[in-house]
């Protein structure tokens, strides 16, 4: 996700509509700290709280470098629903009437959280989507489930129809990652193995666009460290500034050693670097998910180990240009909650970070999302909450508001 | 006449062997091999929590998906070693798959799979194991938790 630069009246209406639109969801317990010299009725709260619009869920957000709001959410029955797409410029109050992405309905799924679709904004601010595809979803791939994607159109009317991205390395569960940059390129990774297979035999994919997905290559396996990878686990997939292409899944080594893994790619995709983040020994399905974002000179990974939530600023082994990339010092959120999982972060134009997670979930239930502020330097501000709202299959996404402020979308 | 007479003979003498091996006493067929001794699962929730009740035994619940790696082995590995289906008499055992009833999963509390949950007859929770178990520990987990099930 991009930072945006907006004039002081635009910021001014975002954080209204942030505010209006927040205020309706749920009671949040924050103990952020009030700005007392401004009107109340204009002041949006640091970390403002928006309920996913259209009774939908599992909401996924983007701007795009005009500041322009891009937000994509899940609709339907757990097993088989569908994908829509809304937008909100950032002088408007209300989203835009729902579109379709998936063309073909019930394409998509929600059970288990992790494998729900994925939104990125690439070159002429294009919106990228990608899910996994139902049982029997078409169109078919190899290796039953396929990976779905699309895009919306160059007139902001419709969505180009489904596509499956997967040629030949399937057997998908959790869910795909994508990323895109402003020179065309869009990346999209999944793991994979045939049926049966122990989650030590998976696999790690990449296919990429060139042509801001007009078309994509075969994919091809990408892990370099033979670490096989969760299957119930989702992707995470972001690239920097420099066009550096950073991905972030879990492994299964021994089908126990779930460490949460990142691989680099300095050349768009064409070699790799894998570095371990964070290791945790389990025998079960975490169904985990993972957050990337990125301000001026940091990117910084989000992710959940052993219920609880960790992040770090990704930086070099060395002070050479090639030097593997790892996190040197996780950070746990601070406090204790029940069953922390999903994570979302973005930073603000000041370089302050928001963490933010669900607590209490579990399998067929919702819980609730707390969250923590960051300053610059990484310290925890007084700025932290946390509210009840996060329903069945539900998760997060976050978006830095052009005034410092964050929306927290559930 | 004589021509016939001998026909009759020589039939005769060349289906004597056969005669003899089919009037021999038949030998007894092979066995067919017993199955690997496995626990019998019961595929229906409701219909096991009436069986325990009927029975006055504890209910073990497999909490399992298709795309859980851990619950396959469990299934591998685990369930059928002779020990936890021997143990495994002693209870009302059912297989639930979390994706067709996840309401049951979160009666629960599932966070993730695979659990298995042991219950008494009435459906109240003894204990539960959270992750994958060898057979030596999930005999263990099944003998505590029977003996609490037939405490008052």
């Amino acid at each position: 996700m991009r930072q945006v630069n907006l004039t002081r009246s635009r910021f001014a209406a975002w954080a209204v509509a942030g505010f209006v639109i927040g205020s309706s969801g749920c009671a949040a317990q924050t103990e952020a700290v009030a700005q007392d010299d401004a009107p109340a009725q204009v002041e949006a709260p640091r970390v403002a709280l928006l309920k996913t619009p259209d009774g939908g869920i599992q909401p996924q957000a983007a701007l795009d470098s005009k500041g322009v709001l891009h937000l994509i959410y899940y609709k339907g029955k757990p097993m088989a629903g569908d994908v829509f797409y809304v937008r909100r410029k950032p002088d408007e109050a209300a989203f835009s009437a729902p579109l379709r992405v998936n063309d073909r309905p019930d394409s998509a799924i929600a059970m288990g959280t992790i494998r729900g679709a994925q939104i990125t904004i690439g070159q002429n601010d294009r919106v990228h989507v990608v899910w996994n595809g139902t049982n029997g979803a078409e169109p078919q791939g190899a290796g039953g489930n396929p990976i779905l994607y699309s895009h919306l159109n160059d007139t902001s009317t419709a969505f180009a129809p489904q596509r499956n991205l997967i040629t030949w390395a399937g057997g998908i569960d959790g869910g795909a990652a994508i990323a895109a940059d402003a020179k065309g390129h869009v990346y999209v990774a999944w793991h994979a193995a045939p049926a049966g297979q122990e989650d030590a035999a998976r696999v790690v994919y990449l296919t990429r666009s060139n042509d801001n997905g007009d078309t994509f290559e075969r994919e091809k396996k990408i892990n370099v460290q033979p670490t096989g990878a969760c299957a119930c686990c989702q992707m995470r997939a972001l690239v920097d500034a420099k066009g550096t292409l950073h991905i972030l899944y879990r492994a299964a080594g021994d089908n126990v050693n779930r460490d949460s893994m990142l691989l680099t790619s300095r050349d768009a995709g064409r070699s790799f670097q894998s570095a371990t983040l964070h290791k945790w020994k389990i025998a079960a399905c975490p169904m985990s998910s993972y957050a990337l974002t990125e301000s001026d000179e940091t990117v910084r990974a989000a992710w959940e180990t052993n219920e609880q939530i960790f992040h770090g600023a990704i930086q070099s082994e060395a002070a050479v240009q090639a030097a593997p990339m790892k996190i040197p010092t996780p950070v746990a959120a601070p406090g204790n909650g029940d069953n922390r999982k999903h994570p979302v972060a973005v930073f603000n134009v000041g370089g302050e970070l928001l963490l933010a997670w669900t607590e209490s979930t579990g399998w067929n239930k919702g819980g609730s999302l707390a969250w923590q502020v960051y300053d610059k330097e990484g310290r925890p501000t007084p700025e932290k909450g946390r509210a009840e709202g996060v329903p069945v299959w539900g998760l997060l996404s976050a978006i830095a508001r052009p005034d410092g402020g964050f929306v927290l979308i559930h | 006449m004589k021509i016939k007479s001998v026909s009759w003979r020589v039939a005769a003498y060349a289906l004597l062997p056969a005669i003899i091996v089919l009037s021999a006493p038949a030998k007894p067929a092979p066995k067919a091999k017993a199955p690997p001794p496995a626990i019998a699962w019961r595929s229906s929730f409701a219909t096991a929590l009436q069986e325990a009740r009927r029975l006055n035994k504890p209910i073990m619940v497999d909490l399992w998906a298709t795309w859980c790696s851990p619950c396959r082995a469990m299934d591998e590995r685990t369930y059928p070693q002779t020990a936890v289906v021997r143990e495994s008499r002693k209870w009302v055992p059912v297989k639930v798959d979390i994706d067709k009833q996840p309401e049951i999963a979160a009666r629960y509390g599932l966070k993730m799979p695979p659990m298995v949950v042991f219950l008494r007859a009435d459906g109240t929770v003894i204990s539960k194991l959270t992750d994958y178990a060898d057979a030596a520990r999930l005999v263990k987990q099944m003998q505590a938790a029977y003996a609490k099930s037939r405490r008052k």
